[in-house]
């Protein structure tokens, strides 16, 4: 039976053939058996948080929200494996019982692991990297329905697998990298953007997680701090201190468990340097031309490089600017302006948000595309996991 | 219900320039609800606001965004509902014009 599903802004709405809840392993194998042998096609929602056509399909949507929750762990190592269906805020929970902790999170907690490794989200922290940087190893169906186990030791595998946007199969199971249970204190700061700009890289490089929201409607800057609790600088002596909180880590990255705002979101990073000029031009530019519709904070996060084929700090320190505006006024015209600032400085879009790049230019932001595209034709050679987005970007 | 329109609303573009409702509320915690009436569309709403009991709570209506921010060098009006008595007062601060860059008043509820 057909069934309409929308992502969770409501601008990505589709009708799909049907929708599948596996519980187990062997039913996920099933499943991608059955479509490989009918040259059917299938798509694994997540938590349709994607602004981007990430799982739209018109044949078999598959929901893992049966599959979720930690199944072992190991404390000498401070790792765990959990289920690929595992919210966000699920993994926290279940962690802080076995006394660990994920290194970084990002801000929101309702996406499954799955999907959030998968289409490298991150949180901030110039010496933390993406949420994808966890995956150590894990099982992954593949689209022959065949078990692929990944291994620690395999690094061609992990580094395609981290950030493939379900196109290589779908997880089973993810070994996941980290840490021994500890707290973090949030600490929350307003100041004119003025007098805070100038004091940048010494907060992004003196906390363990720094980031700024700028408020085009007032020109403030909330400054968010996160470190070990005791820790961390504050050099902006205009600063006025809005908030404070102390807890263990996994309840302090996170802080919405809900959203229920509808916003449209574009995020693009870029290679830390590049950060501060461009946050300069974007500015600008909202001040000039969009302040009259732009209500919404701007969002800057760093995250560290990595070596995960298509994710978007691969191979450079990075800086992310996030923009966002409200999915009933206009977006689309607001994010297509900025845009051109975001790519004039090298940024690679997150592959979860608005962007409007074509296969040619993303594949020239991305110096490892063909290992990624030559796995995923091994991997899927019948274009299971392929929809019509994903089929003109990668094929 | 306590209901207060103020017709007139305009957020000036000028980045110092502002629409604010303060709340005094001499009672028990309690919301305000407040609907954005647009000439060519839609009303817009309910926004939000909680009171805290014997707080004093300021607005800046420029800077609301949930359920969708209002739109700068336009007309609106603003309709505001308590189920408790509170006072409320509008004001404006509009730079552009140096003669009158601030004014505003008290409104009393109908009920």
């Amino acid at each position: 039976m057909s069934v309409q599903w929308e992502n969770w802004s409501g601008s990505i709405i589709f009708k799909a053939h049907k929708l599948i809840r596996p519980k187990s392993e062997e039913e996920v194998m099933d499943i991608i058996r059955d479509a490989s042998l009918k040259g059917r096609t299938l798509r694994v929602k997540g938590s349709s948080h994607s602004s981007m056509p990430l799982f739209v399909t018109d044949d078999t949507l598959i929901s893992l929200e049966r599959m979720r929750g930690v199944i072992s762990h190991d404390t000498q190592t401070s790792t765990a494996d959990c289920l690929p269906g595992t919210t966000i805020k699920t993994l926290g929970d279940e962690l802080l019982l076995r006394h660990l902790s994920p290194p970084n999170l990002g801000d929101v907690a309702l996406q499954h692991i799955a999907g959030a490794i998968g289409t490298g989200t991150h949180g901030t922290g110039v010496g933390l990297g993406n949420l994808s940087t966890m995956l150590i190893g894990g099982k992954l169906i593949n689209g022959n329905g065949e078990l692929i186990t990944i291994e620690e030791t395999d690094t061609h595998l992990l580094n395609a697998c981290r950030v493939s946007l379900g196109l290589l199969g779908i997880f089973t199971e993810m070994k996941l990298s980290l840490q021994p249970l500890y707290k973090l204190e949030r600490k929350e700061w307003f100041v004119p953007f003025l007098k805070f700009i100038d004091h940048i890289e010494e907060l992004i490089n003196q906390n363990r997680h720094m980031d700024f929201y700028w408020y085009p409607r007032n020109d403030l800057v909330k400054i968010r701090t996160m470190n070990h609790p005791g820790q961390g600088v504050m050099n902006v002596s205009e600063a006025l201190l809005d908030e404070e909180k102390i807890d263990y880590a996994q309840n302090i990255l996170h802080k919405h468990t809900e959203i229920k705002n509808k916003f449209e979101e574009m995020e693009y990073e870029l290679p830390f340097e590049e950060g501060v000029k461009c946050f300069l031009k974007v500015r600008d530019r909202v001040l000039k031309k969009w302040r009259k519709l732009v209500g919404w904070r701007l969002l800057y996060r760093t995250i560290k490089e990595d070596d995960s084929y298509l994710s978007p700090a691969f191979g450079r320190k990075t800086v992310s600017i996030s923009l966002h505006q409200n999915s009933s006024l206009p977006y689309k015209e607001f994010f297509q302006d900025i845009e051109p600032i975001f790519r004039d400085h090298q940024g690679r879009p997150h592959w979860a948000k608005k962007h409007n790049l074509t296969k040619k230019e993303l594949r020239s932001l991305y110096p490892k595309w063909d290992h990624f595209v030559e796995l995923r034709e091994k991997f899927d050679p019948k274009g299971v996991f392929l929809n019509s987005y994903l089929k003109e970007t990668f094929t | 219900m306590r209901r207060w329109l103020i017709p007139g609303g305009h957020i000036p573009l000028d980045l110092n320039g502002g629409d604010y409702i303060s709340f005094l509320n001499l009672g028990d915690k309690t919301d305000a609800l407040l609907f954005i009436y647009h000439q060519d569309r839609n009303c817009v709403g309910p926004y939000k606001v909680q009171l805290k009991a014997w707080r004093v709570c300021k607005l800046s209506l420029s800077e609301l965004i949930d359920p969708e921010a209002l739109i700068l060098d336009e007309p609106y009006s603003v309709e505001i509902q308590t189920s408790k008595s509170v006072i409320v007062q509008f004001s404006r601060r509009d730079s552009t014009h140096s003669h009158r860059s601030l004014c505003g008043g008290i409104s009393y509820s109908q009920e």
